[in-house]
């Protein structure tokens, strides 16, 4: 494995880590750094931003596009099909820049010219309306293959100020709540009938995506969460002549009879539950809550457990990958950072367990949102190094690749 | 647009029903793999067109990796009347959504209610060469000594 360039020299460009890690696909490298550095637009590439045919509003759980203001292209998709899922980083000191040069849109950086980009594209159902009057852009969120459910829109470790620290679910809901209306909990019944009406444009999607905060509960911990998630998924699951349909649950770490429920309840695939972070006593600073209850070492024993009712190649764990190098109690230098991560992320693969990772960006709303992400490089050999313990373990991630999520730079490279 | 223009009679020849195609790309550990591929054409625009089924199947990963890595292709074209082309590609762009993504997988379903489609892979031509023995033999013998055996000279015996 390469060394990385360390504190004492400066982090390498984009156009420096493609020459050093020639086994890597710039695709990918390029999407990395985008998600790192933010990316704004030109007013050429704009102009080609057509509400008719590309997607320019969005409300996820972390962010909104397009609820009122000027409308902006929501994602990117890069020639090879990786998506950069680029998100509103209207702080982004250094973006890269999308312009229209030549008659193609391209990702640029300080005017260099590096690679063509489309915008994501609309579905049909995007702009019609739930029986109750609900635009469906606002009940189901398309990425290119995928349509994302968020059934609530609240993480409760925040209730006692123990959310997770790179985290602005609390202030993203308690903003949107408040300019634009958006409710806690999504009707059942809405998510239904925005999955019937998108499954009706055929080759469009291939999985539904679900996610919430964690609802904590009075009584038995994730117990509401659970019963919300079977609801939603039954009610989706109405849409399908088959028992189980192609879907990934992104949830809390519940207990073995929780999901010994959720699998016979519903048609759910996949379970994913993120633990965020890699390492016993920096998880236990970045995600206080998340430490309490259930506590790190519990959280890993759950996703054990889930590979026992869901299958191996069934069940993941995604992290923030570089959230681990957060000052000022997380690791002191990258090298450190990688190594421990990795050790953890084996432990879990010799379990069957694989983890994926996404960017982190220190995001407005967060704890850490005046932090530094690591350097390119360290992404870099974080998605290698993921990659290669599932190919040494064996262990698929069809559930997590790039068509079906589209946001973890180490499945990009399982691809191949 | 693709930048190298097929000629118009090699786009007809690719987009006949009768007409043999091949897709060929190195392996990793340098061996060649060829696949037949009745489905590769040219649209409108002059450029390749081949829909994978297949997600994972080995020349869906040639193909990522030769649009990753600039890696080069090669498509082998037998006309019926006999002639053959050798065409010089590379992989432009990977579809797997959006509208052309949509027009060949109703293409394919209507066909075929058990089909499969993965990727349609936008191919670039870089340069087009008849392989036909009559095209090829002169262009690589001519000037060089003549390879001819010698019983092909010999006098006739007289009886």
């Amino acid at each position: 494995m390469h060394a990385l360039s360390e504190s004492s020299l400066r982090p390498l460009s984009y156009r420096e880590v493609v020459a050093k890690y020639p086994e890597v696909p710039h695709f990918i490298i390029l999407k990395i750094d985008v998600q790192r550095r933010g990316v704004t637009y030109t007013e050429a590439a704009l102009t080609q931003a057509d509400p008719a045919r590309h997607m320019l509003q969005a409300r996820s759980i972390f962010h909104s596009i397009g609820e009122k203001e000027s409308l902006v292209p929501v994602s990117l998709l890069l020639r090879d099909g990786t998506s950069i899922l680029s998100g509103p980083r209207p702080n982004a000191t250094d973006p890269y820049v999308v312009d229209f040069i030549d008659g193609r849109l391209v990702l640029t950086d300080h005017g260099e010219v590096l690679e063509e980009v489309e915008y994501w594209l609309k579905p049909d159902f995007y702009d019609r309306l739930t029986s109750s009057g609900k635009p469906m852009w606002q009940v189901a969120t398309p990425r290119p293959q995928r349509l994302d459910i968020n059934p609530y829109a609240y993480c409760h470790y925040w209730d006692d100020g123990k959310g997770c620290k790179y985290c602005n679910i609390a202030a993203h809901y308690n903003k949107e709540r408040r300019l634009n209306n958006k409710p806690l909990r999504l009707d059942p019944r809405d998510a239904y009938e925005s999955v019937r009406e998108a499954i009706r444009q055929p080759g469009r999607f291939l999985t539904v995506g679900m996610t919430c905060g964690s609802i904590l509960g009075d009584g038995e911990l994730f117990a509401e969460e659970v019963d919300i998630y079977i609801e939603t998924l039954q009610a989706i699951g109405e849409n399908f002549t088959t028992r189980r349909f192609p879907s990934q649950l992104v949830a809390s770490a519940f207990s073995l009879e929780q999901l010994q429920r959720i699998h016979e309840q519903t048609g759910l695939l996949t379970y994913t539950s993120d633990i965020e972070v890699l390492d016993e006593e920096k998880f236990n600073w970045i995600c206080p809550g998340k430490a309490v209850r259930p506590g790190y070492r519990e959280w890993k024993r759950r996703l054990v457990d889930a590979v026992g009712i869901f299958g191996r190649g069934y069940v993941n764990t995604g992290i923030v990958g570089g959230v681990e190098t957060a000052k000022p109690h997380g690791f002191a230098t990258e090298e450190d950072g990688l190594r421990a991560t990795l050790e953890e992320a084996e432990d879990l693969a010799s379990k069957g367990v694989s983890t994926v990772y996404c960017v982190w960006v220190p995001i407005t709303g967060s704890v850490f949102h005046k932090q530094q992400a690591p350097s390119l490089e360290y992404f870099v050999r974080l998605a290698q190094g993921l990659d290669s313990i599932r190919r040494y373990y064996g262990l698929l991630v069809d559930m997590d690749n790039y068509r079906i999520c589209g946001n973890h730079p180490d499945t990009d490279l399982s691809r191949i | 647009m693709a930048k190298y223009t097929l000629a118009a009679e090699i786009r007809e020849l690719l987009n006949r029903a009768d007409s043999v195609k091949t897709l060929a790309l190195l392996a990793e550990d340098g061996s060649p793999y060829v696949i037949f591929a009745p489905g590769l054409h040219v649209d409108d625009d002059g450029r390749l067109v081949y829909p994978e089924a297949f997600e994972h199947s080995q020349l869906n990963a040639l193909l990522v990796r030769a649009v990753w890595f600039k890696r080069p292709l090669t498509v082998a074209l037998l006309a019926a009347d006999g002639r053959s082309f050798q065409i010089a590609a590379t992989p432009y762009k990977a579809v797997i959504s959006g509208p052309l993504f949509e027009h060949y997988y109703r293409q394919k379903q209507q066909a075929d209610a058990a089909f499969s489609l993965s990727t349609v892979w936008l191919i670039d031509a870089l340069s087009v060469s008849e392989t036909s023995d009559p095209v090829r033999g002169p262009a690589s013998e001519t000037g060089r000594m003549p390879l001819l055996h010698l019983d092909r000279i010999a006098r006739p015996a007289s009886n």
